[in-house]
């Protein structure tokens, strides 16, 4: 309990030093949030077309798709504002010995390596984005989702944000071994994209893929699907338990990565 | 005499920057599969969408299933086609103090930079055209595409221009780098904007007729859209010969505006850190 009391003062600490840092540079930061609601359109669009064509996708309808892709825009602002530029500077710190001071600090080195960066930028748009769109199809669908539903679509957002750190640390990870991941980063990144729709749209074989191979679809599907009480026990157990059996997994390859680390460049 | 010198300089060029990339085979061919990500998902969204019509053969946006779905797979092939990349590279030259060099060597650096980029992409592009051909071949057998040689042919003779215009956009746009420290999210934010205009993603159809009204006049939809509606037969002859000419308008305008803006942000350099 104290160590994660340090480690949560820590982060607090990253936190402040991060906006002050993107704050000196006022013009990239405004930038950086214009850019990222061109890609916020992107996934906008998606709702658009269900909206413009009236379809039926799998079941659902437009506003409720819509609420899936709300809540993957929520999804995503969490993803870029805690880990995304953690992980792709990963490489380059194994590579360029950056690693070296993380090792020798008093704190957990892969709470370090991967929570040092915050950005303010990104999420704002993605935040804002995805409150507005969970909040209007929510209005337009008139759910009246009781406590327990909502209690659950709020553990099965943070386990799904759990879940997001270890499925997509660990292609990074591969940069203790190989100078150049890029290309393998590249296309595990590409996978986040397969939640901005429901994964009903998807044949049965792709779901069953995306649920218990790589469980992408567990992060920004089951939440909704809890929400509609759609979701069977079989599953909502899987949802909680499998980001905790994967962050544990995730934490015996780092560590069995660090030990690999031979300081090359520093 | 002269020109034969110039051209054998560009032609140097060319080719330097056409081996270079021959080294990055692997990555251009492992960034058209992560590019299928988008397809795949956009293949069963557009299934779905389509298979919910009460008409058996529906025209959405003006595209049948089969033509839809040419469309968004070639979308992802033309997109990685017309893909630049110069403006990160540009963006470091201005912020490392590398533009001095384009001071003493005999090569004016717009020139030398879309050259090398044609360069460049000659062998990414020579491979997607592979990549997209035999794709087009299966989809003939799997939804029941049909398409006229003629336009397939029409489609890759006006591609280069195409590729033009996204060239000299963002070498335009890459001149903002003298005003910016880190002109990334400029190119980030422009590249998504650019794909979602151009057609990259979806046909711009999808967005209503005074959008599309509108982008006419612009020079996005010439990047992607346009070509690929030849591709699937939605293109008159006219609109082909339009095309063309917005086509050329274009890559003169942002010729002329590079130019401008270049010597415009050239007052500005300061050749830090060269």
């Amino acid at each position: 309990m104290k160590e994660i009391r340090k480690h949560l003062r820590v982060y607090k600490q990253f936190a402040k030093i991060c906006i002050m840092q993107q704050l000196e540079y006022r013009a990239n930061f405004i930038i950086g949030i214009g850019a990222e609601c061109a890609w916020l359109a992107t996934k906008l669009i998606y709702s658009f077309i269900v909206h413009q064509t009236n379809s039926t996708v799998g079941g659902l309808s437009p506003d409720e798709i819509t609420l899936f892709i709300g809540t993957f825009i929520l999804l995503t602002a969490l993803y870029t504002g805690m880990f995304m530029m953690n992980f792709f500077f990963i490489p380059h710190r194994v590579r360029g010995g950056e690693l070296d001071l993380m090792l020798v600090k008093p704190i957990s080195t892969q709470f370090h390596l991967t929570m040092r960066e915050v950005d303010f930028a990104i999420p704002i748009p993605n935040i804002i984005g995805g409150v507005i769109t969970v909040a209007v199809s929510w209005s337009r669908l008139g759910l009246e989702a009781g406590f327990v539903q909502i209690v659950t679509y709020i553990c099965l957002i943070i386990s799904g944000t759990v879940l997001t750190y270890s499925i997509f640390l660990i292609p990074y990870l591969l940069s203790f071994w190989a100078v150049k991941v890029q290309a393998v980063t590249d296309v595990a990144d590409r996978m986040w994209d397969f939640n901005n729709m429901p994964m009903q749209i998807y044949n049965n074989w792709l779901q069953r893929l995306g649920i218990f191979l790589i469980p992408v679809f567990v992060i920004a599907n089951f939440p909704v699907m809890a929400l509609f009480e759609n979701l069977p026990l079989f599953y909502l157990l899987w949802g909680l338990i499998i980001p905790v059996v994967l962050f544990f997994a995730v934490k015996k390859i780092f560590d069995f990565a660090v030990k690999r680390y031979s300081s090359a460049g520093g | 005499m002269k020109i034969m010198k110039v051209l054998k300089k560009y032609a140097a060029i060319f080719k330097l920057e056409m081996q270079a990339k021959m080294e990055y085979r692997m990555d251009f061919l492992m960034s058209l599969i992560s590019g299928g990500f988008t397809v795949i998902i956009q293949l069963f969204l557009w299934t779905a969408i389509y298979g919910g019509q009460a008409e058996e053969e529906a025209v959405l946006f003006g595209y049948e299933y089969s033509q839809m779905v040419v469309y968004i797979v070639m979308a992802a092939i033309m997109a990685r086609i017309v893909a630049t990349g110069f403006e990160y590279d540009i963006m470091s030259d201005i912020m490392e103090g590398n533009m001095n060099r384009f001071f003493v060597q005999p090569v004016g650096h717009m020139s030398y930079r879309i050259v090398g980029f044609l360069g460049a992409k000659v062998v990414e592009n020579l491979m997607a055209i592979i990549i997209g051909s035999v794709l087009l071949i299966v989809l003939v057998f799997t939804v029941g595409a049909e398409f006229s040689f003629l336009n397939i042919l029409v489609a890759l003779a006006i591609a280069p221009l195409s590729l033009l215009i996204n060239a000299m956009m963002f070498y335009f746009l890459s001149a903002t780098s003298f005003w910016l420290t880190w002109g990334w999210g400029v190119f980030n934010g422009w590249g998504v904007v650019t794909t979602i205009l151009s057609g990259g993603i979806f046909p711009i159809g999808v967005f209503g007729e005074t959008i599309v009204g509108i982008l006419r006049f612009l020079p996005f939809q010439y990047i992607i859209y346009f070509p690929l509606n030849i591709v699937v037969g939605n293109a008159t002859r006219a609109q082909v010969f339009e095309g063309v000419a917005m086509q050329l308008v274009w890559i003169l305008i942002f010729m002329g505006l590079s130019k401008l803006y270049w010597r415009v942000g050239m007052k500005k350099y300061i050749a830090a850190r060269g």
